[in-house]
């Protein structure tokens, strides 16, 4: 596959007002991403079984919208043009072998 | 020279005393234990001492320089370690429950070479618990006291590290930075602290909070004192999988260069966004002293900053639960604050994990770029000076705001990138707390960045204040 260079204007379109407002954690920003993300409280309950980590209801309940926030915001950057990047954890052999 | 005179000489002034022999390591450090003595009730740096060891590696400093076996800058000076470094035979918590018995068999790399440099260890420092917030608050050792008001945070994580050395119990000391634990802590406690490049300083036998942004290094009363530890601490170490074969430069060889020949960049939007007025003020006057130096400032733009508060969590927290896998099954040891954030990253996808590092690699090329134009950048280090303990928000200006952003916003954008960044102080609030600049570099570029610290150092007064206690 060609590596083709990032546009860093597309990459950036309306990236920069999303990170403040999750850094705030404001109520306004995480409502309407909740649905957008689908993470409930049972969600989060599965994915912690999932990931064999005990979490008591209540905690999933205070997990939820911290997570729904936050995941919404994520999945909200623009994606066009960064789909050849590589992730900055990247397995790679050394010269030496 | 008065008690307050001894233990407030910056580690050069302390370091010149004992090669030419006018002062001994053991009189150095029974200075600075007995300021500890009196003051470490107010201000809990510690988790564990280490003075008789301490002791110990004074004498035997002072039997070495005596005998004409002088190691180098660090030999004989009283040096402190924030306690997620491992020391061997010396418990090493994290600031953890979970950790309250570990004792490791060996040393952490920096703390075998901090040895081999002749320091003296005087401790293991508190520290926010495992390095997962920046208060320095901690359940289960205590809060950590900011020495320039005592009802105030030290900020964190590296928050024990920082109060101990603007207290006077050490002269300096190893912090670590995950997204902004040298640099905010060194903020507010009114010292230089710097975050090398990722992979400049080895992390081997430091407990991890996230691998792939964890950084070692020092907090100091100079900038400096910071070059002395680098050139000590900084190398190759095959330990670390992701330390960096490169040759190491001398970290002190051009602390006395002028700035005529640098061109400084100024993010204003994002970085500048929604500060303390004094903080606004403070940094506002520094940039002008550096452009009266003679560097070149200019104003750049660094949009994708914004998003790394974003993606921090997701490229972060994923890395700290694999490692906390086994706490994670005792979640009632955790403290209240740290818990959730703990919690989350066991229940992130791969798939966003990966997401969030595939903008990281963005971030780092879009300010490759720009520093390919201007050759460091300035911004506020935190956006307010330290809220008082026990309190959850930040105030800016009168108005509640996330402590994590104020804290980490203008940080986590080079904990992303891996740059070089140190904080240095650059003034005072009305109410008498420390505020810090930060300089950031290029890639494997340190000795510009403290270049632009010391520079800024020599032409103002603010490193030469202490706290009044």
């Amino acid at each position: 596959m060609s590596r083709r260079p990032v546009s860093r204007r597309r990459f950036l379109a309306g990236a920069s007002a999303g990170g403040a407002a999750l850094a705030l954690g404001s109520a306004a920003a995480a409502a309407p991403v909740r649905q957008r993300s689908g993470i409930s409280p049972q969600v989060v309950e599965e994915l912690a079984q999932y990931a064999d980590v005990p979490l008591a209801p209540d905690r999933a309940a205070e997990l939820a919208p911290l997570l729904a926030g936050a995941l919404a915001q994520l999945r909200a950057l623009p994606t066009q043009g960064y789909e050849n990047l590589e992730p900055a954890v990247v397995f790679r052999v050394p010269p030496e072998g | 020279m008065s008690a307050q005179d001894l233990v407030y000489l910056t580690l050069r002034e302390a370091a010149d005393r004992l090669r030419q022999r006018q002062l001994s390591p053991v009189e150095l450090l029974d200075a600075v234990l007995a300021r500890t003595a009196l003051l470490e009730p107010q201000i809990n740096a510690y988790i564990t001492p280490m003075f008789d060891q301490a002791r110990a590696a004074a004498a035997q400093a002072e039997r070495e320089i005596m005998g004409g076996q002088y190691r180098g800058p660090l030999h004989g000076i009283p040096i402190a370690l924030k306690d997620n470094y491992w020391t061997r035979g010396v418990r090493t918590t994290a600031g953890a429950k979970f950790l309250a018995e570990f004792v490791p068999t060996e040393d952490a790399t920096v703390v075998t070479k901090l040895h081999e440099a002749g320091a003296v260890i005087t401790g293991k420092c508190n520290m926010h618990e495992l390095a997962m917030g920046g208060t320095t608050t901690n359940p289960h050792y205590g809060a950590t006291h900011n020495p320039w008001k005592l009802d105030r945070i030290p900020s964190g994580s590296s928050g024990g590290s920082a109060a101990a050395v603007a207290a006077g119990f050490c002269y300096a000391a190893m912090g670590t930075d995950t997204s902004a634990s040298i640099r905010g802590p060194a903020a507010a406690c009114g010292l230089s602290g710097l975050k090398a490049t990722y992979g400049r300083v080895s992390i081997y036998g430091v407990i991890p909070y996230a691998w792939s942004f964890d950084h070692a290094g020092p907090l100091a009363r100079t900038t400096e004192d910071v070059a002395l530890v680098m050139n000590a601490i900084a190398g190759y170490d095959p330990n670390d999988d992701g330390s960096a074969d490169l040759p190491t430069p001398d970290f002190t060889a051009r602390l006395g260069t002028g700035l005529q020949e640098l061109r400084i960049g100024v993010p204003r939007d994002y970085f500048f966004d929604n500060l303390e007025t004094d903080v606004g003020t403070a940094i506002e006057t520094a940039i002008g002293v550096l452009r009266d130096l003679g560097a070149s400032v200019e104003e750049v733009s660094f949009p994708s900053a914004a998003i790394a508060p974003t993606l921090y969590p997701f490229a972060s927290r994923p890395e700290a639960a694999i490692y906390q896998e086994s706490f994670l099954q005792q979640p009632d040891d955790y403290g209240a604050d740290v818990r959730p954030t703990a919690e989350m990253g066991a229940v992130i996808l791969a798939t966003d994990y990966l997401r969030a590092q595939r903008y990281r690699a963005a971030i780092r090329k879009e300010l490759a770029g720009l520093l390919r134009r201007v050759d460091a950048l300035v911004t506020p280090t935190a956006r307010a000076t330290p809220h008082p303990i026990g309190r959850r928000w930040s105030e800016i200006n009168g108005q509640p705001v996330n402590p994590t952003l104020v804290a980490t916003g203008n940080t986590v954008p080079f904990s992303m990138s891996g740059s070089p960044a140190l904080s240095v102080n650059c003034g005072f609030s009305a109410e008498g707390l420390p505020i810090g600049m930060q300089i950031v570099g290029r890639a494997w570029d340190e000795p510009t960045v403290l270049q632009i610290g010391a520079a800024y150092e020599r032409a103002t007064p603010w490193h030469e204040r202490h706290p009044s206690l």
